[in-house]
């Protein structure tokens, strides 16, 4: 049986559809990303399977009992859900050890269980020695691993985490975010991790769901989201991808080629009859000596930025602007490069379009293509 | 230059620091040495005795006063605070369909003044000629006798607190407001329902600013003189501020004697003002902790939205729109009565404050608050910009003296000023400058402090933004500084305007009968014949602070815009 199950769900702000008709299912003891950017409605729907917010159409159920429906709604303390809040929600009036007992409290344990389970907690989250600290005395990281005891000494069905990195700083980040994966695993909770940060999604999650304005664009592993996007958003969002303008090939050239701007290019998939965008991932291209050949363009080169293991080459290609990540800086005005038809995805127009939104961070999108 | 500009800096800032010292801290001291001079105001000769101090602190003389003084003030704070903390709830975490125009609405009763609140309701609630015992008690529910007593304590106790939930609403508001809902959704998610989440989250977090205006509003309870100056007499309820102003006025005192009573009324409040800032030191435990703040889902009222409109509007009755049409009515009549017969009906009311004493007494009130107020918010935006952008033991003395008399009560204060200016060779006692120095040392705190915030939202770097583009330092602080605070200033000013326009304890015993301002002579309306003439003034007084509010907030209104 799923350990959660979301049917159908919608739910409006005002006239706003922040989540329209959407579907998942998510497996025992699963680890899964909602990942998108902002105002795709990923946090609307944690929050929803939260119990914080009613819904307006559809069913979530956890465990296989109905949990959200049109005029129903169970409140969030009769879900047994953990959840860790993006600001961590610490009460500030209290120390850690009745922070993290809190929630054994209001359930009516007796004391001295309490007291065991709080420091196996502290132990298990290496916050040994801190129980008798206010939450105003430590230092971010800790912070974010007392929510996580907190949120997980009740042995929820379900955690829930909204974006619980994101007031970290960017030097631990990374290991905190190695740490949470390694806690996660060991857990075996069922996990729902709403994020804006790519990198976080692929690292910690068994499957990843890319929303976009209240849809999901596709669901997959790490490696199918960004080998195999389905839609250009996608290929986008987490490939940044160099798109080019797709035609039918004016001459038979078999149901793999396409036209860009009058050049023919080769494709693995079959272009289709109706226009469309042909795509592919920086790192995809390869400098070839000389023209001549399958796929083969000319590069007219604008700009080269250094980064050390790789080179950012920005330049025209078949009329686009294009960015590439090559392994060597070029010397010259234009080079010659390789477009492996394996490596060519084709988005049709009739699909979904091209990202119409600004990115919520670029940084870490240049960060995970070099 | 630099060594030149910073020269100016300390001069300037060491100036203010002197003055502002001199302003609060000279009457204070010289109320002590009034608690021991055995003589009047201004002789120099005085011998000084312990025999005031023994009086007040050694007998038993005043110790009823006293008791009275602390019952009023405790009781009124604890009907007041829960008030207040339950309406800004309403406003701040609550889906309350009017909580815009409660916001907008609730500091209405302040400029209302609880002077004029007290006269309003001798006219709806005295005995016999009240209008609500009249028309509601005895025509309406047939009840003999009379429904309401204005001349009672609870009557006391509830026309202070109309006029007090206001202050204890804002003081709770902005941190019902900041309190970060996700700290109540996280006790929710680890299990706490509704009730449980009130209890061991919200509560314990606000407690810190609910004692807070329980201790202040407590404060200025036991400092407040006309509610009960004029509701207490018939009961026999005395307070200290009561028996100070009668004791000076009627001079059944020996004056050091005053004075020594003075200092246990200002020792009153300093016990309060010690408690306070315990308080917000355990606050700051508090702090909480987190980057952003998510904006919770409200709580849904249901059905008590309409107990909760029904009980605003309540408060809205007896606070605004019944006292109002009380002073209305009662200016309209030749003396007040709730037989409203033909004959009763006269305009001279109005034509008397033609005479030219009214005039004066008219012209006093708006060119001392108008003025008062100016130089008040002056002084106060001097502090509140040397305490946010220089550093100094002067910088940090100014700001804290600033703050002190809030906490001041103002009839100590009025004490202690005579005795100062009584002494001292300054052409001060007995004019209108003693009045103006009293304003701006009761209502310096209010503008430095708006200042002081206003100026922390400013980013120091437009002021150097300014410098780079070539204007001097002066030129910074007056285009780009003030500038930016204009908006502020305006509605500082406006604020101390209406407050010196409803100031009664200070001026009551340091005005003649040529510096008389509209509010005393309302108060002595009450204690002589001329009561209707008391409503006509307040009915003035009214119209003034209604007119000065509305231009304020159209002018202020539009200026954000040129700000931003």
């Amino acid at each position: 049986m799923a350990a959660l199950t979301i049917t159908e769900l919608v739910k409006r702000h005002g006239s706003f559809v922040a989540v329209n008709r959407l579907d998942l299912d998510i497996a025992q003891g699963e680890i899964v990303s909602i990942l998108g950017p902002s105002g795709c409605g990923k946090t609307t729907l944690l929050r929803c399977v939260a119990g914080l917010e009613p819904i307006d159409d559809g069913q979530i159920a956890i465990a296989g009992k109905l949990v959200s429906e049109r005029g129903y709604w169970a409140p969030p303390e009769k879900r047994n859900i953990g959840m860790v809040f993006q600001s961590y929600a610490l009460w500030p009036h209290l120390t850690v050890a009745a922070n993290i007992g809190m929630g054994l409290k209001v359930r009516g344990r007796p004391r001295a269980e309490i007291a065991t389970r709080v420091e196996q907690a502290l132990a298990s989250l290496e916050l040994q020695g801190l129980g008798d600290r206010y939450p105003s005395q430590l230092s971010g990281g800790q912070q974010q691993r007392v929510a996580v005891a907190r949120a997980i000494v009740v042995e929820p069905e379900i955690l829930l985490f909204d974006e619980p990195l994101s007031n970290l700083d960017a030097r631990i980040r990374e290991r905190v975010r190695g740490e949470l994966h390694d806690l996660l695993r060991k857990l075996g909770i069922t996990t729902l991790y709403v994020t804006h940060d790519k990198t976080e999604a692929m690292a910690i999650s068994d499957r990843i769901v890319v929303m976009r304005n209240g849809v999901i664009e596709q669901v997959g592993t790490s490696q199918e989201i960004y080998e195999t996007p389905t839609t250009a958003f996608v290929a986008d969002f987490i490939g940044r991808y160099n798109f080019l303008p797709a035609a039918p090939a004016s001459e038979a050239g078999g149901a793999h080629a396409i036209d860009v701007r009058g050049h023919a290019m080769t494709l693995v998939e079959a272009g289709g009859a109706a226009s469309g965008t042909v795509g592919f991932k920086p790192e995809d291209a390869t400098i070839v000596p000389s023209a001549g050949g399958a796929n083969v363009f000319e590069l007219t080169i604008a700009k080269q930025t250094y980064f050390g293991s790789s080179v950012e080459t920005i330049g025209e290609l078949l009329g686009s602007k294009v960015t590439l990540s090559l392994p060597r800086p070029i010397t010259g005005d234009s080079v010659h490069i390789h477009l492996p038809s394996t490596r060519l995805s084709y988005f049709d127009d009739a699909g979904k379009g091209l990202p119409d939104e600004p990115r919520e961070n670029p940084m870490s999108m240049k960060a995970a293509a070099e | 230059m630099s060594s030149t500009s910073s020269g100016i800096d300390r001069l300037i800032s060491w100036t203010t620091f002197l003055l502002i010292c001199w302003i609060v801290a000279a009457p204070v001291g010289f109320l002590f040495y009034a608690a021991f001079s055995g003589g009047y105001p201004g002789d120099p000769k005085a011998a000084l005795t312990l025999e005031n101090v023994a009086q007040v602190y050694a007998s038993t003389k005043y110790l009823e006063p006293l008791l009275n003084t602390l019952y009023l003030a405790l009781i009124t704070a604890l009907v007041v605070t829960p008030c207040g903390v339950l309406l800004a709830w309403l406003v701040a975490r609550t889906d309350f369909r009017w909580k815009g125009a409660v916001s907008t609405l609730i500091p209405v009763p302040i400029f209302i003044s609880p002077l004029l609140g007290s006269l309003a309701w001798i006219a709806l609630a005295s005995p016999d000629a009240g209008l609500i015992n009249a028309w509601i008690g005895r025509g309406l529910l047939g009840i003999e006798g009379n429904l309401l007593n204005i001349y009672s304590f609870p009557a006391i106790v509830f026309v202070m607190s109309l006029f007090y939930i206001p202050l204890a609403y804002l003081l709770t508001v902005g941190n019902l407001m900041r309190l970060d809902g996700a700290l109540e959704e996280a006790a929710r998610m680890t299990g706490c329902g509704p009730l449980g989440v009130w209890f061991r989250v919200t509560l314990p977090l606000l407690w810190p600013t609910i004692i807070s205006a329980f201790l202040i509003v407590f404060i200025l309870s036991s400092e407040q003189f006309a509610v009960p100056a004029l509701l207490g007499i018939q009961s026999h309820f005395t307070t200290i501020p009561v028996i100070l102003y009668e004791g000076y006025e009627a001079g059944g005192m020996a004056p050091g004697e005053v004075a020594a009573l003075a200092t246990q009324l200002l020792a009153v409040t300093m016990v309060g003002v010690f408690l306070y800032r315990r308080t917000v030191r355990m606050a700051r435990k508090y702090v909480v902790v987190t980057g952003k703040a998510t904006p919770s889902r409200p709580v849904s009222l249901g059905a008590w939205q309409w107990l909760a409109l029904a009980g605003i509007v309540f408060y809205f009755a007896c606070s605004v729109v019944l006292p109002c049409i009380a002073l209305v009515l009662g200016s309209f009549q030749k003396f007040l009565t709730s037989h409203f017969s033909i004959a009763n009906w006269t305009l001279d009311n109005y034509r008397s404050l033609l005479e030219p004493y009214y005039v004066r007494v008219i012209w006093n009130t708006l060119t001392l608050a108008a003025g008062g107020a100016l130089l008040t918010v002056i002084l106060g935006f001097v502090i509140g910009y040397l305490a946010t952008r220089f550093k100094g033991p002067e910088v940090v003395g100014a700001d804290y003296v600033s703050s002190l008399p809030i906490a001041l009560p103002g009839i100590a204060m009025a004490v202690g000023l005579l005795w100062t200016y009584a002494l001292l060779p300054l052409p001060v006692y007995g004019t209108a400058a003693i009045l103006v120095i009293a304003f701006i040392a009761r209502f310096i705190g209010y503008a430095a402090r708006l200042a002081a915030t206003s100026f922390q939202q400013i980013d120091p770097s437009l002021e150097e933004a300014g410098r780079m583009v070539g204007m001097t330092r002066i030129g910074v602080v007056r285009r780009v500084a003030f500038g930016l605070v204009g908006p502020s200033m305006i509605s500082a000013w406006t604020l101390v305007f209406a407050f010196i326009v409803v100031e009664v304890s200070t001026a009551i015993l340091l005005y003649t009968p040529k510096t008389a301002t509209m509010a005393v002579a309302i108060f002595n309306s009450m204690q002589s014949t001329g009561t209707v003439l008391g409503f006509t003034l307040a009915v003035v007084q009214l119209v003034f602070i209604s007119v000065a509010l509305f231009v304020v907030r159209r002018l202020v209104g539009a200026l954000p815009a040129m700000a931003s």
